[in-house]
């Protein structure tokens, strides 16, 4: 039926009345890289749990009651626009979809790595991922010929909408990136999400690219041949994208293509 | 919506009752554009999608208003907006001096707020101003709630010119966002406000329990607030009449419901007139029917102006 994006804001919810109350202590890294004084620390927050409370609630409420200064991003809360990915507990996932009653009550919150960091909670993934997709040309290319609105578009199998459906569920969150080994050590390792997308539009088939021109793009140490198979981009993944197996799909392309 | 439940909640839907409430989700309104998405108000300004009055989807909000508009908005709009840029007009020459003095304006904004010495936060306004139209301009209206919710806002919006920071940094400062953004946010409250208290008939998304009827004779009208005065605590609203005679489907009874409203002084002739066309046209094509009775081809863009396929329409290859 309707889809997360057109339903309401989540409410609270209908706290039992015999509700035990916990006291949660949220140790927040503090930082503003343009403040030459700044050095970043943990700052402890400590707030009273309420049922159904997310880190987005949390987070929030420390910002209109303890501190308006504390960064930190949310659009959606919703788990749909990716904005608020950060560590939690040393994990990499979504704050807005991370309920408190699954954490212990001490809650450790960091930026993600790999990012720059704005300050305090909050990266600058957009500027990654813009890098990224302008390097991998993450759109359907049609080799020169311009879609006629006026007509009907080429008919897909169901089954294999629903396979680039899946793997367009990607929210660009940089999750995958924060977990990821490699991207650690390599500044422009295109990461999960970036191999997920090559996966993607090699499905296509309105787009025209071969496998050699997807090798241009990820057939080195910074695209698939980079990856270690660690894989804590697929353990982290909020959205639970089949990485590992994109991941492995694209390598034994990229192998073919290569030889 | 088990997920949504899960993931967001921490409740089980099996076994807990799903916590449901009215919540604001969408701006019905916006830039006021023209069939280009060009607003009358600034050249060379575009609205499209949900920031856009643009007509699509009237006075009311069903599920995947916002998709519609995004897309259909996207390919129209979008064209306007290119040729608009490639042609003469688009050339748009701004003095330097008035760019300066126009970002000094906006900086000096910014500064009264990081510098001054204001005593209202931004956060509590913001959460009164929540709470004002939660209270009072929800789903079932009236004249006395909209009148409270009036009153509240501009007391809201005066507070909001004397609001003082906690944190002062320069950059990255959320307070600083809140408190930019309130100030007009409560701006937008009083248009929603104001437009709900003056409208005493009930339309769309709009109803009134003290008015509980449509009446298209005094209110087949669009509400246009401008703000000309900064210093005004509340918007001046105009209205602009809706053209029956060139409807293809006058405002009538929709099938649902009593048949309870009061129509256009206009609405019988023109139904009447449509009616006629239809019987007259008899079996003719449906692309003949809508060039009798509301042509719109020629407000499209050039290129999207020829017919579309269809699944029982295939064009000539």
């Amino acid at each position: 039926m309707s889809s997360v994006t057109d339903s309401a804001p989540p409410a609270a919810a209908i706290p039992p009345a015999d509700a035990p109350k916990r006291m949660l202590h949220f140790h927040v890294l503090r930082h503003d890289p343009q403040d030459p004084v700044s050095i970043p620390h943990f700052e402890v927050f400590e707030l009273e749990e309420a049922p159904g409370m997310t880190l987005f609630i949390a987070l929030n409420e420390i910002r209109e009651k303890l501190d308006p200064s504390l960064a930190f991003d949310f659009v959606c809360r919703a788990g749909i626009c990716g904005s608020c990915g950060m560590v939690v507990n040393g994990r990499p996932g979504l704050a807005c979809r991370t309920l408190t009653q699954d954490l212990p009550a001490e809650i450790s919150l960091a930026p993600l790595p790999a990012f720059e960091l704005i300050a305090d909670l909050s990266v600058n993934t957009g500027k990654w991922m813009r890098g990224m997709s302008e390097r991998l040309e993450t759109w359907v290319h049609s080799l020169g010929q311009e879609a006629d609105l006026s007509r009907l578009e080429e008919r897909m199998d169901p089954e294999l909408a629903d396979r680039i459906y899946e793997l367009d569920r990607c929210i660009e969150c940089g999750c995958c990136v924060a977990a990821c080994g490699t991207a650690r050590m390599r500044e422009d390792f295109v990461g999960a999400v970036g191999l997920n997308k090559i996966a993607r539009f090699a499905l296509d088939p309105r787009d025209q690219r071969t496998d050699q021109d997807f090798y241009e793009l990820v057939g080195n140490d910074d695209g698939v041949f980079g990856c270690m198979t660690l894989l804590g981009c697929h353990d982290v993944c909020p959205k639970q994208l089949p990485l590992q197996t994109q991941i492995a799909f694209v390598r034994r392309k990229m192998v073919k293509a290569g030889l | 919506m088990k997920e949504i439940c899960q993931y967001f909640l921490g409740v089980d839907p099996a076994d807990q009752w799903i916590p449901v409430r009215p919540a604001q989700h969408y701006t019905m309104g916006g830039v006021r554009t023209d069939h280009t998405g060009q607003t009358p108000a600034l050249r060379g300004l575009f609205a499209a999608g949900e920031a856009a009055c643009w007509d699509m989807h009237g006075f009311n909000r069903l599920g995947g208003n916002s998709v519609a508009e995004t897309v259909v908005a996207g390919m129209i709009v979008g064209e306007f907006i290119a040729d608009f840029v490639e042609s003469p007009e688009g050339e748009i020459d701004i003095p330097t001096a008035v760019l300066r003095e126009a970002l000094a304006a906006e900086r000096g904004k910014l500064d009264v707020l990081l510098e001054g010495s204001g005593s209202e936060q931004a956060d509590t306004l913001k959460a009164e101003m929540q709470q004002t139209m939660t209270d009072n301009v929800g789903i079932f209206r009236t004249g006395a709630d909209l009148q409270r919710a009036v009153d509240k806002l501009q007391e809201l919006l005066v507070r909001s010119r004397n609001i003082g920071l906690r944190s002062r940094r320069d950059g990255p400062n959320p307070e600083l966002v809140t408190a930019y953004r309130v100030q007009k946010m409560i701006k937008i409250a009083l248009c929603v406000a104001q437009g709900a208290l003056t409208r005493t008939e009930s339309r769309g998304a709009h109803f009134r329990e003290d008015f509980p009827r449509r009446n298209d004779a005094e209110w087949l009208r669009r509400t246009l607030a401008t703000w000309s005065d900064p210093r005004a605590t509340l918007p001046t609203l105009h209205y602009e009449a809706l053209d029956v005679g060139r409807m293809e489907l006058p405002p009538g009874w929709r099938g649902y419901g009593n048949k309870d409203y009061v129509d256009h002084p206009d609405t019988p002739q023109r139904a009447a007139e449509v009616a006629k066309l239809r019987e007259a046209l008899g079996d003719a094509v449906h692309h003949t029917v809508q060039a009798a009775l509301m042509p719109y081809d020629h407000l499209l863009p050039a290129r999207l102006r020829g017919r579309n396929e269809r699944i029982d329409e295939k064009l000539p290859p």
